[in-house]
């Protein structure tokens, strides 16, 4: 991507304004796509294009918010809930784990009103894996369910993953099939 | 409540921003369907989708203004050129009751569009438009325009006449 198209200069508006905006030109060009290419292909291009996008703006809030799970909280709650996007539940945050619940959603609420919950599946919740990821390599994102897919909140459990120990790599060398 | 909401969906936002942000996702996915099905297929494939959106867009916001399909397309057409007046510039050349003439001579969309080497996108989200818009003012309104900066040209032509009353 040039830098032409990401030059930080646009008027400051929510996160979720932006995606409102994005969907305007996203949905008309999925459901164009799912028409003349299919549905699955579809769907495949554009997870792998949404999540490397959603992979970027991971390493952009990395720059701006720190990495670790507390700055993880404040993307959720400056970023995603900003200007009333979501209402968030925190559950906890400890040294390795960050736990809430979304209880609203006006992501998911967006594109339900439309009646596309699919899309809105497909170009919003699946970014949140590979933001994470490339957030903090450190951390992994489990959720079990979400709003957008008619669940009645999105259990965002985020973890520190288990550092590995001179003794892991120890007993992994010792698991591994030893060659003849 | 602006003419304009639901197209620009900030009304803060400048046209330019919005086409900037929409950019950043659809270029993307646009390479992305190149690399399967070849430019042309993949060209005719976000062709078809938003000229089919913009038509809708405007035809529903033209239904939602009282009056006249001129006064429909005046309201379109000024609210238009509040978001765009800071990104052109423009030679007014005739403006009287049976026609509107001005050349734009210079126009940041197209620079926008250009330097990321998608002017037929640009095109898309940007110039077509201007056709739907005159659109609202149905046999009131006839719109032409020979060229474009977006497509190479030193100028971009627009030329509206207007139905006698």
């Amino acid at each position: 991507m040039t830098s032409e198209m990401t030059r930080e200069h646009e008027a400051p508006i929510t996160h979720l304004q932006r995606r409102k905006i994005e969907s305007r030109v996203l949905i008309p060009f999925i459901e164009a796509c799912r028409e003349r290419f299919g549905e699955a292909a579809t769907r495949d291009l554009v997870l792998t294009t949404i999540r490397r996008l959603a992979g970027k703006e991971g390493e952009q809030w990395a720059q701006r918010f720190g990495s670790g799970l507390a700055a993880l909280q404040r993307v959720a709650e400056d970023v995603w809930a900003a200007g009333g996007g979501m209402d968030i539940d925190m559950i906890q945050r400890t040294e390795d784990r960050l736990d809430f619940n979304v209880t609203r959603c006006g992501y998911a609420a967006f594109y339900q009103e439309l009646g596309l919950a699919d899309i809105g599946a497909l170009v919003h919740c699946s970014r949140d894996h590979a933001m994470a990821a490339a957030f903090d390599p450190n951390v992994e994102l489990v959720r079990t369910g979400t709003i957008m897919e008619g669940k009645p909140c999105c259990d965002f459990r985020f973890r520190k993953k288990p550092q590995a120990s001179a003794g892991d790599d120890e007993r992994a060398a010792n698991l591994r099939p030893h060659r003849q | 409540m602006g003419v304009l909401d639901n197209y620009l969906v900030d009304p803060e936002l400048s046209l330019l921003d919005k086409t900037r942000i929409q950019a950043q996702v659809l270029v993307p996915v646009l390479r992305a369907l190149r690399c399967e099905l070849g430019k042309e297929k993949a060209d005719a494939i976000v062709k078809q989708a938003l000229r089919g959106w913009s038509k809708q867009l405007f035809a529903a916001i033209g239904d939602g203004i009282d009056g006249n399909p001129r006064r429909k397309w005046a309201a379109i057409h000024t609210a238009m050129v509040e978001s765009t007046e800071p990104d052109v510039t423009v030679e007014m050349l005739r403006h009287d009751k049976e026609a509107l003439e001005f050349d734009i001579t210079q126009c940041r969309f197209a620079e926008f569009c250009c330097a990321l080497g998608e002017p037929d996108l640009g095109a898309l989200l940007i110039c077509e438009t201007d056709f739907d818009i005159a659109a609202a003012g149905g046999s009131e309104v006839t719109f032409t325009r020979d060229q474009t900066i977006m497509h190479g040209a030193p100028r971009c032509t627009f030329r509206y006449k207007f139905a006698p009353r």
